[in-house]
């Protein structure tokens, strides 16, 4: 399936086996080496598909089965960075689809697609959990939250100029295969960028705070300090 | 005494600064109930959270405790905890923005729940496409390890618990336990036969508990602060608080920690009420799998038996507004698309019945419906609802079957005129776009591919 | 299923429709029906897969679980009985029926409504069920689903993807009955397709059990695609010729000719599976070379004669031959009844014990053993399929399932997944079959197999059965071995030949020591038996030559006419030697097709292949096999009646005219029992010469090969492994060779080239080549397995370092 050659090393196969190491069956860590292929090849490579089988000693079928089965696999490489635009009703609806229209253009892409320079690819996804954060888009799988077709308009404009892009919640874009690589299960030390949780997700507890509700303390407990959480 | 209309539990530290650390967490009694369970043994742990009434988290409302106690003692052999965070149902957004501001409540969650039914391996399964969310937690779970809450001497008892977080890539059936427990052996995420049931041949065929994110979150506060302090909020059936999420034509969208029983009335109010100069169409209860409510079922209490009362389901209390600019028929059609993309495709009902509703639902939003369309819409959902292995199928033919009952002249009128004149597009937008050229054309959803 | 004789599983008692049942625990409630009566439509579930569930055809209301509470909507293909519990089926419950019929629309809504052009059309249970279905008009009016088609899976295989109904019975299949990785499911929701594994290469050789399992025609046979209607075709049970595993097979005939084979049911042999070799290996009868008259030597050539004029010849030929002067090889293809025939026409009509029906490298070894272990297996000495599975280890000697004996191949793995067999191989390498076992190799190099088994020890014990194939013929001492470490361990033994006549041949006493029914030619006693059951004055007394002695003494002028059966001079250890034999002598051949023989007979006489005629095979588990005419081709009589035919001719009489007749008199003769002690007892073999070389040989025939019985099977051929030469890395290094490269072997002048495959785990300074393989491209070897070739580089000549060669 793809064209490119692969670019799976030595260090990628010690890797590989390290994340086979992190369960009680090595088979269990199919889906994070998928990942890891991802973030070297930008895509499940057949080189990757046949190295993961021989290290798990099944058959590449049941590796293709299964990166056939999970939509975040790709058989042919996504762009340097990965657009997802949710195309679920509530997103679609607050005006997804119109974000979806302007990306679909200003790039020349079809769902799926990666752009002829490997800079962008376009994916239409489903309910991403960011829904009071509506419409939604992602890039390399960071939110870019409460989309509107101009701001990404602008995104696409500051990424092709090679431009720094934080995501709302999150750090500043690194592109497709560097989240791969987390998504693996390599940490990129990035845990601390952005905000706790974004306006939306905090909602509730802000207005809880102006009008001072808590929850009730409990009975105390022996051998347990009470404090209110809300006190911290 | 009385409650507050907000209860923060959950959510009290997720506006703190730099919230997901551990000193944070624990500078806010985190651990407590984590220190407290893990002095007592195991068997009190369960009846502890029995006691509470806590239900779980993910949908069906299963109790927690009840579920537990299904694991069988047997000593010796290998007993897994899987904490379910593939949040995928439309509209539920409640488990990541936990995992990111408050990763640890996961953690200790999950040292408690591990604990109780004698799992010394715990996995967090996280959907894949939210890499911040996976970040946060394997930073959590990172940190936890170097303070010595986990590892050989789980908190400092003779404990050993690991945890290993784990990310998915993009597959909505794996929320389904049995699911979940295929794609975390690394195969195709397809429900598994039951019986046998994970407690008693889960992961590895060995006896495995699936708990929902935010059921897990709950037990730290339930193990500190007791049973009976959880079990005095919420209903009789439905103890104690929960996370709702508001999403869609609200003022203010966003995550609202309050008891069982709260109505959407509340809730919307605490929203700031539907967008200005709109007016309230139709409402998920539990995300899209739930039969639509309108106005008329604002005031129902938000607990497991009311909302089935009223004929829907309480599932992920996911409240997705809509306002009159809405047409019934796009939102329908889009998650009629998001199913058929979803369906594992095992089941002939599931696969075909998806392949061929979205067809019909389709033709009826760009007008070009025929007579009889709606009608055997309804037929074929009567011929999907209950013949399938898993509940996926049973999902969409809810939604699609109280679509039409609340709004069958909707779909109606898809035989004669698309439905982007009846509901211009751009009136549902919560932007006003610029680019005109854009937003004046009508967007069509995928084609049946 | 099998099912363990010696367990008797619980029974339940469940009501179905009303009707009481009985039936064992664990038993699914779809078979539950089945057993009483009623039949629930499905499609994914298939007794010999695990169950699945997928296509939701065969849901049934339970209205009590045994528990006196009902359950919602089951399939009952994967719902266990329970005590007490009452289900109703489509047969009863309107919601049940109902059901059905909602699945079965939707099972159609994505399936084209092909069948006019479509192979499955009449014999699809599909469109059977759909015809049944209350709804007989789609409402489905939409898009469906359209697909690239039809793509070939392997050179055998047509997968038409638009057909599949996503019942996964030949992924499932693949998985768990074969070990081959041939099909998977990509994609999910609407775009779940059956795909064909990147790996699935030619297939393997169970390919054609996925066409013949698919519910619908997404899967059809290139071979028999487009050939026939269902209801053109008359169909035939009867028994596979393609090797000695016994399976019963279909076989359909439409106007006068065979065109397709499929697998019969038969659990206690091959189930419901074939391979392909018995699947596809029908059309060599059907070849422009088919014998349909009799031929005589006229002036150097072959004319057609009449049936009187040929016989008159073959009588003239041999009348005064007896005794030394004349031999039979029957060759090791035929039933039971042609074999004894043969028997009988040696010892009664040409007085002669010149008869030997191997026509491949066998010794003297052997004879003996086949004599003393095989012919006169008693009933407790015997191994069969079942016996397999109760076995805890299986040791294979010689023997390559997968290659020589593909249904003791389905067995053993099953009885591996099932019930964790152990299975060890003594062999040069792991084969690709015996990885599919989960085979732990006793590498040995071929030709010390014996000394492997003596090291075995006590591994090998009562509950171990050591599978020996033919090829221990050519390993001095294995057999002896086996026999030696069977009987003081008080395992098992079965030898398992190839060829479809071989066991039959031997009881029917179609070897130089061997009266019918195991007794000696040199008893006395048995020879008194048998003339007086078959009213015959005479027999001769003493051992006759064997196939290479009745080669020499032909050379040696000693034989002058030899009466051949279907015989294959390229199965033979030394041709050359039997070529120049049946140069010099007087031939009378009876054959199938214008076969090499035929090009050195005087008279040729046509006969019915196997499926043009009734009869018995015997298997490797010594089993009596039914064989039925598939098609009765009156100018092509069986073996037996044209042996009667020239028994009378020369004014004798063979006893029988008939295939049923010959039975009788075979049949007959059971009332005596054989008697070991007059036959000789088994000494190992010498070790085969020593010549120069640089490597010894391993080889094996491949099931799909260049064999006879093959030819016009295109597609099957297509599909056959690759020829290679295979051998260690450090063999392949020490003669600069490499994977890829061409290698040279090459023995007393002749040649075989290929390329090498380097193979892991191989034992070193081996080489091993396939027995029969395309002599256009690759040449042919004459040596045998432990014999010492020479392995080079291709291009380098070997002139010199061969002992008369010239690498010519």
């Amino acid at each position: 399936m793809t064209d490119e050659p692969s670019r799976i090393t030595e260090a990628t196969v010690v890797e590989l086996r390290e994340l086979m190491g992190r369960y009680p069956q090595a088979r269990s860590a199919l889906i994070p080496m998928l990942h890891l292929v991802q973030s070297v090849d930008g895509c499940v490579s057949d080189t990757g598909v046949q190295l993961c089988a021989d290290l798990l000693g099944i058959s590449a079928n049941e590796v293709l089965g299964v990166a056939t089965f999970y939509t975040m696999f790709k058989r042919r490489p996504a762009g340097q960075h990965h657009i997802g635009i949710c195309r679920t009703a509530l997103c679609a609806v607050l005006g997804g689809d119109l974000i979806w229209d302007e990306v679909r253009e200003k790039l020349g892409l079809e769902d799926g697609e990666t752009t002829p320079d490997g800079k962008f690819s376009l994916e239409g996804i489903q309910c991403n959990a960011a829904c009071d954060f509506a419409p939604v888009m992602t890039v390399d799988w960071e939110f870019m939250d409460n989309m509107t077709p101009e701001r990404a308009a602008a995104i696409i404009d500051y990424l092709s100029a090679n431009q720094p892009v934080r995501a709302t919640r999150g750090p500043i874009l690194a592109g497709f295969r560097a989240s791969e690589r987390v998504l693996a299960g390599f940490p990129d030390g990035k845990a601390d960028e952005g905000p706790g949780a974004g306006e939306a997700s905090v909602r509730g507890t802000r207005i809880a705070a102006i009008n001072r509700w808590v929850a009730p303390l409990g009975v105390p407990i022996p051998g347990v300090t009470e404090r209110s959480a809300g006190d911290a | 005494m009385s409650i507050a209309p907000l209860t923060p539990i959950l959510t009290a530290t997720w506006d703190a600064p730099r919230s997901w650390k551990l000193d944070t967490y624990r500078s806010a009694n985190g651990y407590a109930g984590a220190t407290r369970a893990l002095r007592m043994p195991a068997a009190q742990v369960i009846d502890e959270v029995k006691a509470s009434g806590l239900r779980g988290r993910g949908g069906a409302g299963f109790p927690t405790g009840t579920k537990w106690s299904f694991v069988p003692a047997a000593p010796g052999q290998p007993k897994y905890l899987v904490v379910n965070c593939d949040e995928s149902e439309p509209g539920t957004c409640k488990d990541m923005p936990l995992l990111m501001a408050s990763p640890h409540l996961v953690v200790e969650g999950a040292i408690i729940a591990g604990y109780a039914i004698g799992a010394h391996r715990v996995f967090i399964y996280i959907r894949g496409e939210v890499v911040h969310v996976l970040r946060r937690v394997q930073q959590a779970v990172a940190e936890a390890y170097q303070a010595g809450l986990l590892g050989p001497r789980t908190m400092g008892v003779e404990y050993p618990l690991d945890i290993t977080v784990h990310a998915g890539a993009g597959a909505y059936i794996c929320g389904e336990e049995t699911a979940l427990l295929d794609s975390l052996e690394g195969r195709r995420g397809q429900p598994r036969s039951r019986p046998p049931f994970p407690a008693v041949a889960g992961l590895y065929g060995q006896p495995t508990v699936v708990n929902n994110c935010e059921t897990i979150a709950s037990l730290p506060a339930i193990l500190a602060r007791g049973a009976a302090w959880y079990a005095q909020f919420g209903t009789e059936q439905s103890k104690g608080a929960t996370i709702y999420s508001l999403s869609g034509h609200v003022r203010f969208p966003g995550q609202f920690e309050a008891p069982f029983g709260t109505t959407a009335r509340t809730l919307l109010e605490l929203a700031g009420g539907i967008r200005e100069g709109h007016k309230l169409k139709f409402f998920t209860p539990g995300g899209s799998s739930t039969p639509l409510f309108t106005e008329e079922q604002l005031d129902v209490p938000l607990s497991y038996e009311a909302v089935a009362d009223a004929g829907s389901m309480l599932g992920t209390k996911a409240l997705q507004f809509f306002d009159e600019t809405t047409s019934v028929l796009r939102t329908t059609r889009r998650w009629m698309e998001f199913y058929a993309a979803e369906s594992c495709g095992k089941c002939t009902p599931c696969r075909e019945g998806s392949w061929w509703l979205r067809q019909l639902v389709a033709r009826l939003e760009e007008g070009r419906g025929k007579e009889g369309d709606v009608e055997r819409i309804l037929d074929i959902c009567g011929n999907v609802s209950g013949k399938t292995f898993c509940p996926l199928a049973d999902g969409f033919v809810a939604m699609v079957t109280s679509a039409v009952r609340q709004f069958r002249s909707e779909f109606e009128a898809g035989y004669r005129r698309p439905a982007s004149e009846l509901f211009p597009y751009e009136r549902s937008a919560v932007f006003k776009s610029a680019t005109s050229a854009v937003a004046s054309r009508t967007t069509r959803g995928g084609e049946a591919r | 299923m099998s099912v363990d004789p010696t367990a008797s599983p619980k029974q339940i008692t469940l009501t179905i429709d009303g009707i009481q049942v009985s039936v064992a625990q664990g038993t699914t409630v779809l078979r539950a029906a089945e057993q009483a009566g009623v039949f629930i439509p499905r499609f994914c579930d298939h007794p010999l897969l695990k169950p699945l569930g997928a296509c939701r055809q065969c849901m049934v209301e339970v209205p009590d679980a045994g528990n006196g509470r009902p359950l919602k909507l089951q399939t009952s293909c994967t719902l266990e009985v329970a005590e007490g519990m009452k289900v109703a089926t489509q047969a009863t419950s309107e919601l049940a029926a109902d059901t059905q019929a909602g699945v079965m629309e939707l099972l159609l809504v994505n399936h084209p409504l092909d069948c006019p052009e479509c192979d499955k059309a009449g014999e699809c249970p599909l469109q059977n069920q759909a015809m049944l279905s209350p709804r007989q008009v789609s409402r489905f009016d939409g898009v469906k689903r359209t697909w690239p088609k039809p793509v070939p899976v392997t050179p055998t295989v047509m997968l038409d993807q638009e057909r599949c109904i996503g019942c996964q019975r030949c992924t499932r299949f693949s998985a768990e009955i074969s070990g081959d990785p041939l099909f998977v499911m990509l994609g999910r929701g609407a775009e779940t397709h059956l795909a064909i594994c990147p790996d699935a290469g030619s297939g393997g050789y169970f390919a054609g059990n996925a066409v013949q399992l698919c519910p619908v025609g997404a899967l059809t046979s290139s071979d028999y695609r487009f050939q026939a209607r269902p209801f053109e075709l008359i169909s035939t049970q009867s028994t596979c010729d393609g090797c000695a595993a016994g399976c019963q097979l279909r076989v359909d005939v439409k106007n006068g000719r065979v065109v397709r084979r499929l697998a019969g049911d038969d659990p206690s042999h091959n189930d419901e599976w074939l391979c392909d070799r018995g699947r596809y290996g029908f059309r060599s009868t059907q070849a422009a070379d088919r014998l349909r008259t009799p031929l005589l030597r006229v002036d150097g050539q072959l004319v057609e004669v009449s049936w009187p004029e040929a016989l008159d010849a073959a009588a003239k030929g041999l009348r005064g031959l007896t005794g030394s002067q004349v031999a039979v090889l029957p060759g090791g293809r035929l039933t039971l009844e042609n074999a004894y025939a043969y028997a009988r026409f040696a010892h009664t009509v040409l007085l002669t014990n010149n008869i030997d029906y191997r026509g491949r490298a066998f010794s003297d070894e052997e004879t003996k053993f086949l004599a003393r272990e095989q012919a006169g297996r008693t009933p407790a000495q015997l191994v069969d399929y079942a016996a397999l599975e109760r076995a805890k280890r299986v040791v294979l000697v010689c023997f390559e399932p997968e290659e020589e004996s593909p249904m003791v191949f389905l067995r053993l793995r099953r009885a591996v997944r099932r019930s964790g067999l152990q299975v060890l191989a003594v062999a040069p390498y792991l084969s690709a079959g015996s990885r599919k076992l989960g085979a732990k190799l006793i590498a040995c190099a071929p030709g010390e197999e014996a000394q492997s088994l003596t090291a075995l020890g006590h591994t090998i014990d009562r509950d171990t059965v050591l599978l020996v194939g033919e090829r221990a013929a050519t390993a001095a001492g294995a057999l002896k071995r086996a026999v030696d470490v069977t009987t003081a361990s008080g395992a098992k033994l079965a030898w398992i030949p190839r060829r479809p006549g071989e066991l039959a041949a031997i009881v029917a006493g179609c070897l130089p020591t061997l009266l019918p029914g195991g007794r000696a030619v040199t008893d006395a006693g048995a020879r008194a038996d048998l003339m007086a059951e078959w009213h015959v004055a005479k027999l001769p007394t003493s051992v006759g030559y064997d196939l290479a002695g009745i080669a020499v003494a032909a050379n040696a002028g000693e034989v002058r006419a030899i009466v051949t059966g279907a015989l294959d001079l390229r199965d033979l250890p030394d041709a050359g030697l039997m070529r120049e034999a049946l140069e010099r002598t007087f031939v009378v051949s009876l054959e199938v097709r214008r076969s090499e023989v035929v090009q050195y007979a005087d008279v040729v006489f046509p006969v019915a292949a196997s499926d043009e005629q009734d009869g018995t095979f015997i298997d490797w588990t010594h089993s009596r096999r039914p064989v039925n005419a598939a098609l009765s081709d009156q100018a092509t009589p069986p073996d037996v009646r044209v042996l009667a035919a020239i028994s009378q001719a020369l004014g004798s009489n063979l006893g029988f005219h008939t295939t049923a007749a010959a039975l009788a008199s075979y049949d007959a003769l059971s009332r005596w029992f054989p008697n070991q002690q007059m036959l000789p007892a088994i000494t190992a073999a010498d070790p085969p010469p020593s010549v120069p070389g640089n490597a010894i040989l391993a080889s094996w025939r491949q099931l799909v090969d260049d064999a006879a019985i093959l030819d016009g099977a295109t597609a099957l051929r297509d599909a056959a492994p690759a020829a290679v030469a295979r051998m260690s890395q450090a063999t392949a290094a020490a003669t600069g060779l490499n994977d890829g490269a061409i290698a040279q072997i090459g023995a007393g002048g002749t040649w075989w080239r290929g390329p090498v495959q380097v193979t892991p785990g191989m034992v070193d300074g081996v080489v091993w080549v396939p027995t029969l393989s395309d002599t256009a491209t690759h040449g042919r070897l004459n040596a045998l397995p432990g014999e010492r070739v020479i392995l080079t580089k291709r291009g380098i000549s070997l002139a010199g370092s061969l002992r008369g060669g010239d690498g010519a």
